[in-house]
C-alpha cells in the first residue's frame, strides 16, 4: 500500500532529523535531475546506475528508463562535440520517446519511424540501431540524398565508432558485423574511411569537409545534382594539404590552397605559428584572402586555439579590408596539428 | 531545448503495436518481409516500423537493413 501524506507527516514527527535529512535529499535529487537531464554526461552516469538494476531486477520502467539514458547520453555527447564543428544550427540533441500504443494515433501521416527496443540485455544492438539511421539524418541533411552510398556509410560508420569507442566488445561487434562485411564488398567505404579519420583528427573533416559539401547540397538544392565526385574531390583535396603541411619546411610553397570544384570552390588560409619576423605582419596574410578570394566562393581562415590572439588579429584585418561576410566561427576537437582545440572561421564572398 | 524525438517501442509492448497496426495476423501467419531484403518478418527479427508511401512496412534487424533505413529518415526524427 502506498505512503500517503499522514504517514509521512507522522514519520518526520517521530524521528525529525531523519525525516528532514532525507526530505531534504530528495528535493536535493529532483532540483539537480531538472536541471541537468538532458545532460550528456549526466544520462551517461545515470545509465551506469541504472544497467546494472534494470539487469538485475527486469522491471519494464527500470529497463526503459536505462536504455533512454544510455542512448541519449551515448549520442548526444558525441553530435554535442561534432555540432560545434558544423556551421550554422547546432544539432538538436536526441530523445527517446515511448510508444505504448497507436490506438489513436495517426501512424502513417505522421511519417515516424518506429524502432523496437529490446530488453537491456540486448542494449549494444539497441544502441546500434538507433545511432546509425539518426547520424545520416543530422549530419548530412542536405548532402545525403546527393552523395555515394559508399560515401554516406563512410560517415556513418566513422561518427558510430566514435560514439562506441569506449566500449571495446561493441566496438569489435560493429567492426565484425558492420563494418567489414560491407568494406568487403564496397573497397571504397573503407578509402573514403581512412581519409575521413585523418582530416578528423586534424579538425578539417567536419569544419571545412562537410560544411562545404552541404554548402554545395544547398546551392544545388533545386537540380538534385550528383555531388559524390565533388566530395570525393574534397576529401582528397584535404587529405593531400594535411600530408603536405606535414612534410613541408616551408609551408606556404607547392601547398594546393584553393579547392575549385564544379558544385562549390573554396580557399584556405592558415595562420599558423608566425615566425619573428612575421609577427604583427598581417597584411600579407590579408593579401593572400584577396587572392584566394578572386576565384573561390569561399575563404576557411584555420589556426589553433594557442595562437588565437594572432588569428583573431588577422581575421578582423581581413573582415574590414575586404569585400567578405563572416558567416561562422566553430570551435573544433583538433586543430590542424593534430593537438587539442582548434579554429575554423567561415567567410563567403559578398 | 527542442529536441530530435525519436519513437520506440518496447519489446514487451511491441505486441500491442502490432496490433494496433492491424500487423499482428500478417507476423503469425508468416506474410510480411522485410521491405529491404525481403526475408521472412517473426516476431524475433522486426526491428523498424515505418510508414512509406502510405504504407506500413517493417525492416528487419539486419546490419544491411539497418542502415537502409536511413534514406527513409527523413523527417523521421
Amino acid at each position: 500500500m502506498p505512503f500517503s501524506l499522514k504517514d509521512i507527516d507522522s514519520f518526520i514527527n517521530n524521528h525529525p532529523r531523519l525525516g528532514y535529512f532525507i526530505l531534504f535529499f530528495l528535493l536535493f535529487f529532483w532540483i539537480i535531475n531538472e536541471l541537468v537531464k538532458n545532460h550528456p554526461l549526466y544520462l551517461q552516469l545515470l545509465a551506469k546506475i541504472l544497467i546494472p538494476l534494470a539487469k538485475l531486477f527486469k522491471f519494464k520502467k527500470l529497463q526503459k528508463a536505462a536504455i533512454k539514458s544510455d542512448i541519449q547520453g551515448k549520442i548526444n555527447f558525441v553530435t554535442n562535440l561534432i555540432s560545434k564543428e558544423i556551421p550554422h544550427e547546432a544539432i538538436r540533441p536526441l530523445e527517446i520517446q515511448w510508444i505504448k500504443d497507436l490506438a489513436n494515433t495517426n501512424f502513417i501521416q505522421e511519417n515516424k519511424i518506429l524502432v523496437r527496443m529490446k530488453p537491456v540485455d540486448s542494449q549494444d544492438e539497441n544502441l546500434l540501431n538507433v545511432a546509425q539511421p539518426y547520424l545520416e539524418s543530422i549530419l548530412i541533411p542536405k548532402s545525403r540524398l546527393l552523395i555515394q552510398e559508399t560515401q554516406k556509410k563512410a560517415i556513418i560508420y566513422f561518427t558510430t565508432k566514435e560514439i562506441i569507442s569506449s566500449n571495446e566488445n561493441l566496438l569489435r561487434k560493429f567492426h565484425e558485423e558492420y563494418y567489414l562485411p560491407d568494406c568487403k564488398k564496397h573497397q571504397s567505404i573503407e578509402e573514403y574511411f581512412k581519409k575521413i579519420d585523418l582530416t578528423y583528427k586534424k579538425g578539417l573533416f567536419f569544419s571545412i569537409g562537410i560544411t562545404a559539401l552541404e554548402e554545395a547540397a544547398n546551392k544545388h538544392r533545386f537540380k538534385r545534382t550528383d555531388l559524390g565526385s565533388d566530395f570525393a574531390q574534397i576529401l582528397d583535396h584535404l587529405v593531400t594539404f594535411i600530408n603536405k603541411l606535414n612534410t613541408q619546411n616551408n609551408i606556404n610553397s607547392e601547398l594546393k590552397w584553393n579547392f575549385l570544384g564544379s558544385g562549390i570552390s573554396y580557399g584556405l588560409l592558415l595562420v599558423a605559428r608566425p615566425n619573428v619576423a612575421m609577427i604583427g605582419k598581417i597584411s600579407p596574410y590579408v593579401k593572400r584572402a584577396e587572392e584566394k578570394l578572386k576565384i573561390c566562393e569561399m575563404l576557411f581562415i584555420v589556426f589553433s586555439h594557442r595562437e588565437k590572439n594572432f588569428g583573431y588579429q588577422v581575421a578582423n584585418n581581413i573582415e574590414s579590408e575586404l569585400d567578405i561576410n563572416f558567416v561562422e566561427e566553430l570551435k573544433t576537437k583538433f586543430d590542424y596539428r593534430g593537438e587539442n582545440n582548434g579554429i575554423v572561421r567561415i567567410y563567403v564572398k559578398k | 531545448m527542442t529536441t530530435n524525438k525519436i519513437s520506440a517501442v518496447f519489446d514487451t509492448e511491441l505486441e500491442k503495436v502490432l496490433v494496433d497496426l492491424n500487423l499482428w495476423d500478417d507476423i503469425q501467419q508468416k506474410n510480411l518481409k522485410c521491405y529491404f531484403c525481403q526475408n521472412l518478418i517473426t516476431l524475433e527479427n522486426i526491428q523498424y516500423i515505418l510508414p512509406i508511401k502510405n504504407k506500413i512496412r517493417i525492416g528487419c534487424n539486419k546490419p544491411k537493413c539497418v542502415l537502409k533505413i536511413s534514406f527513409f529518415t527523413k523527417n523521421a526524427f
